[in-house]
C-alpha cells in the first residue's frame, strides 16, 4: 500500500546506505505483521500512527549523536559569540563607511554612498565571523573526547565582584583602539573640515598630513597590538591580578606618552588657506592639550583601578 | 493534576526503557522477529513502543548479543533474532545485577518504611 511506502521511506530517507535496504525490508515486514489479512488503508493509517513519528524513529535506527554543536560547548560557543561579534561589527562598519564612501555629491550621496556599503560590510562581516566561530566549535565538539574533564581543570572563581573586570570594558578597548589606529594610519584624510566648493560638491580638507604619519604608523600599530593583547587577557581572565594591572599601566603609559609625542609634532598638521581651517588650527593647541588631560586621566583611572583590585 | 499524571508517566517510560533490553535479551533464547517479541512482552504486561523496540533489536544485533537471519520458509519474509554465546553471557550476567539491585531497592523501601512508622 502506497501509504506504506511513504512511511517506510520517511524513515529510511537518511539512514546510510548500507543499512537502509535492511531497515526497510525489517520495517516492512514488521509493519505488515500488525496488520490483519486484507487491511484496509484505516487499518494501515492507525498501525503507522501507532508506530510514531518517522523521523524520531530514523534516530533510534541510526543511534548517532545528533548535534551540531552539544551540550559541552554550547555555552561556550555562545560566549565567544557574543563577546566576538560586537567587536568585528562595530570595526568593520567603521571600516567600511570609510573605505566605501566617496565624498563627493551631495548629502543624499554620501549618506547613500556611505551608509549602505558600511552597513551591508559589518553584516557580512558578522556572517563570516558567526560562520568561523561555529565551525571551530563544530570541529571541537567532534574532537572533544581528546580532552578529558578533570577536577584540576576547574577554572577559579572570580574571588569578588571587586577583582571582576566587565566583559564590555575591553570589547569597547578593542574596538575604540582598533577603529581609531586604523583611521590615523590609514584614513587620516576623513578627519577634515568639509566644505562646498560649489552647489552639490564637497571639499575635504583633511587636518592631518598623511605623508608624516607614515613614520608613525608601525609605533601605532605595536602599540594597538599591545591594547588588544591586554584586551584579550582581560576577558580570558576576567579579573584582576598584579601582572595584568602592570601591564595594563605600562601600555596606559605608551600610549598617553605616544599621544603626546605624536600631537606635539607640527609636521604632522595641513595647512589650508581656507577662513574655518585655519580658526580651528588655531585652536590647536588647546585641543591637544585637552586630549592629552584626558588621555592622562583615563590612564591614572584605570591604572589604579587595576591596580587596586589586583591587591584585595 | 495533569501535570503530575505527565511526569508519573513519563517517569514509567524511563523505568520500562531501563528493563527492556534484559527482557528482549531473555525472550531471546528462541527465536523472535519484532511483533513476535512486540507480543509477548506486551503479553506480560511490558507494553513497549514498537518503535523503541525495532531499533534495539538492531543495536543488540550491532552490539553482537543478538544473531539476526531472514528466514524464507513463510509466506513472507521475516527476520530472525537469537541471542549470541555473548548475549548470553551478557543476559545472565544482566539478570544477576537486575536481581541484586531488586533486593537493594526492597531493602531500601523497606528502612524508609520503617523510618515512618
Amino acid at each position: 500500500m502506497e501509504i506504506i511506502d511513504r512511511y517506510i521511506y520517511a524513515v529510511t530517507k537518511y539512514l546510510p546506505s548500507n543499512t537502509r535496504a535492511d531497515v526497510a525490508k525489517e520495517l516492512r515486514s514488521n509493519i505488515e505483521d500488525m496488520l490483519p489479512d486484507g487491511y484496509s488503508l484505516d487499518d494501515a493509517k492507525k498501525a503507522l500512527t501507532s508506530l510514531g513519528d518517522p523521523s524520531k524513529l530514523a534516530s533510534e535506527y541510526s543511534g548517532k549523536r545528533h548535534f551540531l554543536i552539544g551540550p559541552d560547548y554550547f555555552d561556550k560557543y555562545l560566549h565567544v559569540l557574543i563577546t566576538l561579534v560586537p567587536i568585528i561589527g562595530f570595526v568593520s562598519l567603521v571600516v567600511s563607511a570609510v573605505n566605501n564612501s566617496s565624498w563627493n555629491g551631495t548629502i543624499i550621496d554620501i549618506l547613500t554612498n556611505g551608509l549602505i556599503p558600511a552597513l551591508s560590510g559589518a553584516f557580512t562581516s558578522i556572517i563570516n565571523t558567526s560562520f568561523f566561530v561555529t565551525l571551530f566549535f563544530v570541529i571541537v565538539e567532534r574532537m572533544h573526547h581528546i580532552h578529558e574533564w578533570s577536577v584540576d581543570s576547574l577554572p577559579t572563581i572570580p574571588d569578588t565582584e571587586m577583582k571582576r573586570i566587565s566583559i564590555a570594558e575591553p570589547i569597547l578597548a578593542i574596538s575604540f583602539s582598533t577603529v581609531v589606529a586604523y583611521i590615523i594610519c590609514f584614513k587620516s584624510q576623513i578627519i577634515a573640515i568639509y566644505t562646498s566648493v560649489a552647489p552639490e560638491t564637497m571639499q575635504r580638507l583633511p587636518f592631518l598630513n598623511e605623508a608624516r604619519i607614515t613614520h608613525y604608523t608601525p609605533v601605532i600599530i605595536i602599540l594597538t597590538v599591545l591594547i588588544i593583547a591586554i584586551g584579550i587577557w582581560q576577558i580570558i581572565t576576567r579579573k584582576w591580578t598584579l601582572p595584568l594591572a602592570a601591564a595594563n599601566c605600562a601600555s596606559g603609559v605608551m600610549n598617553t606618552a605616544f599621544i603626546i609625542w605624536f600631537l606635539s609634532d607640527s609636521s604632522i598638521y595641513n595647512h589650508f588657506n581656507n577662513t574655518q581651517f585655519l580658526s580651528l588650527m588655531d585652536k590647536r593647541s588647546v585641543i591637544v592639550a585637552v586630549i592629552i588631560v584626558v588621555a592622562m586621566i583615563g590612564l591614572i583611572k584605570s591604572s589604579l583601578a587595576g591596580f587596586k583590585s589586583a591587591s584585595r | 493534576m495533569e501535570g503530575m499524571d505527565e511526569l508519573l508517566g513519563s517517569m514509567t517510560i524511563e523505568l520500562k526503557r531501563g528493563v527492556l533490553t534484559l527482557a528482549v535479551l531473555s525472550c531471546a533464547k528462541s527465536p523472535q522477529y519484532g511483533y513476535s517479541l512486540l507480543q509477548t512482552l506486551t503479553d506480560s504486561n511490558l507494553v513497549v513502543e514498537a518503535g523503541t523496540l525495532y531499533p534495539l533489536l538492531r543495536r543488540l544485533e550491532k552490539q553482537g548479543l543478538l544473531s539476526a537471519q531472514w528466514s524464507t520458509d513463510e509466506s513472507r519474509p521475516r527476520k530472525y533474532y537469537l541471542l549470541t554465546e555473548s548475549g548470553v553471557e551478557v543476559y545472565n550476567k544482566l539478570l544477576d545485577e537486575w536481581r541484586t539491585l531488586n533486593l537493594n531497592i526492597e531493602n531500601l523501601m523497606e528502612e524508609s518504611q520503617n523510618g515512618d512508622n
